[in-house]
């Protein structure tokens, strides 16, 4: 009954020659993408891989050899440091898991008062800069002069922590990073989980211990192995808790060992890329197992259609609230008031002096030439890195999510490799990519280079959390703006980006907080020129300045704090935030 | 523009048929999977045509062909006279530049913006100025019976007035056709048949020509000028709802649209013109008289169904007497099960070989189950069809 006939004396001919050769934007987009990432990523390993063949001293011409290699594997001092670093974080990360997995399955799956917005603080504990809030924890768990040790000892005499030991960067790494974190992470996967499996073990007669072992946590493995990988993996980017913590008890883990091996005169750089490489290849297995993982992972867990019913804690309601809150009390509060407090003080961490307070560290630091500087550093990078990242995770989500580009998978794959490389490692191998190649040498000394590593440092979370949220909205909401007439990116800026800009305002948020009180990844790439406070705040407790440390810390903590606020406020104005409050008028 | 079709068409001036939008041996396949094959269609201006069919039959994915969100992989589309798609030239126009209106499944309104920045989209984009796009909106919104609701913001409406936002918006720009993808699927039963007359009415007024995707087979009988019955990627039949209902060509469209009672049998005599006599295969229960368009090619003795709709199948209170069909194509048979249903009864009656067949009985006699009925099945209504 359908005819063509009408049809053929119509039809135009054929389309010129440039119309089919026309190269699709999203393809020349994507490629465009891959080479970058792919460069900016692995060419920096690369150089490391082929210079720890270097056995040259630094500076003079190049000679090759296995040196660096043996003396990895041979100098006590490494070999201990290697085996410092294996043992802290499996042991950090074993009890964060068991504290991690009760915190959270409380959080998901029970009545617990105020549990949002318990689960909002441990998000906010993981914006906290490392190094200010570390110093906060001196004061507290100082061997001698430390408040809460002392404390203790009124109940218990004779009782003996001290922050800077094996135990001491073990707590430090715990409280700071290591509990939030796993909260974090291991809460949404618990809320997602259909609690009807659960109801289902309690009417076959299982207790909520026998359901929670029985249940919950087989069905829950496969993610809880998952964080457990990106766990074991973070811990390898870590280096300013063991370098302030672990210098006085003379403990070195890898990381610290490349940064003094660098940053001493005449640096190693031969002995700390071969180091490098050494982690690096100890990760490759981890990496290729979380590559499975994440491959194989499939989201039946996260379907659309399950109940969430919850757990009646009953009397024990209350006493678990209090743990919570005293729990973030460690977490956040008292650290950030000692902090405060300990930029008032004439000798840290000595409170028992008889007239203890001062304000002379303040104005120490307003006085320092460097100051300012340092300030603008951190601001420039921060702002830059933070741009950077929502404009290249943006792109890349986008392109693997809502485009058909041949290059989805390696480009997936070169997001997760930035946190699967060790900051420190990164941070050298961008030192060799600005030495070695000559096009890219006036970025050295740059705070250029230093956005750059920063930017593409947070890829992993980032682009995963904008992947997620694109994924999210439903494809016609797309569809039917290109049905209307808008292209592509037209439909990008008008429909998809004002609907994730809660998603943005977040990642941009985070890169921000990591940025301007990252260390480890800016560490070697420092010069007096593009120096930020996290480095001058370093370079003052390396030297026993803690006093005036504190004070930067403060002045960095402001600045995340700062960021938080406007990044909720521009939330709240774009996207559906506008209509927020139409809604609760309602 | 100015002539938009948004003002009404006067109904004389529509012209015959002129083709708006053709597929020409359209096929689309996934990896292995040919999921839309050889599908040709012409679309006529000012008509409703209708692609119907279950899920997976590659309805949805002929209309995002013709929308331009996927490629197809053989043939062609003509829209006005324009190649839009063709898998031989390697020429494709993207959706954006198509300029057809389409109404998604789930309505997709943009939760961020209020109904007027909904429907002023289109007008935007076709960098239409201020004045004139509130005038266009304010129009097109009074047409879909939305007038006054321009600030609402999109999250605050109700299912009915988000499908008539999106209506607004895909008409607002004056588009030859308008594409609908199961619009009504997201409605409550009676939202939906309340949307559906509107839906029609408002066609008839505009003249708009509506490609049309449904699995519902009472939306594609009663919006339909034409309907295409689509199966495993394939057109089946095409034609206007009276012709797909009443003579269908294939058992396919025959028993997607309405109900069919199917029994076997086997052709034992021809009785001229379109006229066989069929013994039923289950016993010796005598012979139906059935009609077929080929009744000439069928030979004695072949194996093949008997096909009639229930509402075909007459039931009155048995007054005793036969048990087989011998006579008048009438049977005896016992009510099983009685369902009152509002404007009818639906019966399952047992008939004497054993099989039960569903048919419809009138509210106003006193049936009871177990009652002994008879029922016939007129010879002019019951189909042969080859087994």
């Amino acid at each position: 009954m359908a005819t063509a006939s009408t049809t053929i004396a119509t039809r135009p001919a054929a389309p010129a020659l440039w119309q089919r050769m026309r190269p699709d934007t999203m393809f020349l987009i994507g490629t465009i993408l891959l080479g970058l990432i792919g460069f900016i990523v692995l060419y920096p390993i690369i150089l490391l891989a082929i210079n720890s063949f270097n056995v040259a001293p630094f500076g003079r011409a190049e000679a090759w050899g296995l040196d660096n290699w043996q003396a990895v594997f041979s100098q006590p001092r490494i070999v201990q440091a290697l085996k410092n670093t294996l043992t802290l974080a499996l042991v950090r990360q074993s009890i964060a898991l068991v504290i991690g997995v009760m915190l959270a399955w409380i959080l998901a799956r029970t009545n617990l008062p105020g549990r949002r917005w318990l689960e909002l603080c441990f998000w906010f504990a993981l914006l906290l800069p490392v190094l200010p809030v570390l110093m906060g924890w001196i004061l507290l768990l100082d061997g001698h002069h430390g408040l809460l040790i002392q404390a203790i000892r009124q109940v218990i005499p004779g009782f003996s922590f001290d922050i800077y030991s094996w135990w001491g960067i073990v707590v430090a790494h715990l409280m700071i990073n290591l509990i939030p974190l796993k909260v974090f992470l291991l809460t949404p996967a618990f809320r997602n989980m259909d609690s009807s499996l659960e109801e289902a073990s309690r009417t076959a007669g299982a207790g909520t211990l026998r359901t929670l072992f029985k249940v919950v946590i087989p069905i829950m493995t496969p993610t809880i192995a998952f964080i457990t990988l990106l766990g074991i993996i973070r811990s390898m980017q870590s280096l300013e808790i063991e370098l302030v913590l672990g210098g006085a008890a003379k403990i070195d883990v890898y990381s610290t060992l490349i940064y003094r091996q660098v940053l001493q005169s005449p640096p190693e750089y031969g002995k700390a890329t071969a180091l490098s490489m050494v982690v690096l290849a100890a990760m490759v297995p981890v990496i290729a197992l979380q590559q499975w993982m994440v491959n194989r992972r499939n989201y039946t867990t996260v379907s659309g259609k399950y109940t969430n019913r919850l757990y009646d804690l009953g009397a024990l309601k209350w006493p678990v609230f209090g743990i919570f809150v005293l729990l973030l009390a460690f977490i956040i509060v008292i650290p950030v008031v000692m902090m405060f407090l300990g930029t008032f003080m004439k000798v840290y961490p000595q409170f028992d002096l008889p007239d203890p307070w001062t304000l002379n560290n303040w104005a120490r630091i307003i006085k320092e030439p460097t100051l300012i500087k340092a300030l603008v550093n951190t601001l420039t990078i921060a702002f830059g890195a933070t741009l950077l990242a929502l404009f290249l995770f943006t792109l890349v989500a986008y392109v693997s999510v809502r485009t058909r580009y041949v290059g989805r998978k390696p480009l997936d794959f070169l997001t997760w490799l930035p946190s699967t490389v060790p900051g420190i490692v990164t941070s050298l191998g961008l030192l060799w990519l600005v030495l070695k190649t000559p096009i890219f040498r006036p970025l050295y000394g740059t705070t250029w280079i230093l956005i750059i590593a920063l930017g593409f440092a947070g890829m992993t979370l980032g682009v995963q959390l904008i992947k997620s949220s694109l994924l999210q909205l439903g494809a016609e909401l797309e569809e039917a703006s290109w049905a209307s007439g808008a292209g592509r990116f037209f439909t990008l800026r008008r429909v998809l980006l004002p609907l994730i800009a809660p998603t943005m305002a977040v990642v941009a948020l985070q890169t921000f907080a990591a940025a301007s009180s990252a260390v480890s990844l800016v560490a070697l790439l420092g010069s007096a020129n593009n120096k930020p406070l996290s480095l001058l705040q370093l370079e003052y407790i390396d030297t026993g300045l803690f006093e005036a440390a504190s004070v930067i810390g403060v002045i960095i903590f402001m600045l995340s704090v700062g960021a938080a606020i406007i990044a909720r406020t521009l939330s709240m104005r774009m996207g559906l935030g506008r209509f927020e409050q139409a809604n609760t008028g309602r | 523009m100015a002539k938009s079709a948004l003002h009404e068409a006067p109904a004389t001036t529509r012209k015959a048929a002129e083709t708006v939008l053709s597929l020409v041996d359209v096929s689309k396949t996934f990896g292995s999977v040919r999921a839309v094959d050889r599908v040709s269609i012409d679309v006529n201006e000012g008509e409703v045509l209708t692609l119907l069919g279950p899920s997976g039959c590659g309805k949805t994915t002929t209309l995002r062909m013709v929308i331009g969100l996927e490629r197809c992989t053989e043939g062609e589309i003509v829209y006005q006279g324009r190649v839009v798609d063709s898998a031989r030239s390697h020429m494709h126009v993207p959706t954006h530049k198509r300029n057809m209106g389409m109404v998604f499944q789930s309505y997709a309104i943009w939760p961020h913006m209020t109904v007027f920045e909904n429907v002023a989209y289109p007008l935007r984009i076709r960098n239409v100025k201020g004045d004139r796009v509130r005038d266009e909106v304010r129009r097109v919104l009074e047409l879909v019976g939305l007038g006054g609701l321009e600030q609402r913001p999109a999250t605050m409406l109700s299912g009915g007035q988000q499908q008539r936002v999106a209506l607004a918006r895909s008409l607002v720009f004056e588009p030859k056709i308008l594409l609908l993808d199961e619009p009504f699927s997201n409605l409550d039963a009676k939202l939906r048949e309340q949307m559906r007359a509107e839906l029609r009415i408002l066609q008839r007024r505009l003249g708009i020509t509506v490609l049309f995707v449904t699995h519902d087979q009472i939306e594609a009988l009663s919006l339909s000028d034409r309907i295409a019955v689509m199966n495993a990627g394939r057109v089946e039949q095409i034609g206007t709802p009276e012709e797909l209902y009443l003579q269908p060509q294939s058992p396919v469209v025959r028993d997607f649209l309405g109900k069919t009672i199917v029994l076997s049998g086997q052709v034992t005599q021809k009785l001229g013109g379109r006229r066989l006599a069929v013994a039923l295969l289950t016993g010796e229960w005598g012979e139906l008289v059935a009609g077929a368009d080929d009744a000439e090619n069928f030979d004695l003795g072949q194996d093949c169904y008997l096909a009639i709709r229930p509402e075909q199948v007459q039931v009155e209170p048995s007054d005793g007497g036969h048990g087989t069909v011998a006579m008048h194509n009438q049977v005896e048979g016992v009510i099983e099960a009685l369902l009152f249903i509002g404007e009818r009864y639906e019966a399952r009656i047992a008939l004497p070989w054993g099989e039960s067949i569903l048919v419809y009985l009138e509210p106003n006699m006193p049936w009871q189950e177990n009652e002994r009925v008879t029922v016939t099945f007129p010879a002019e209504q019951v189909r042969v069809w080859r087994a």
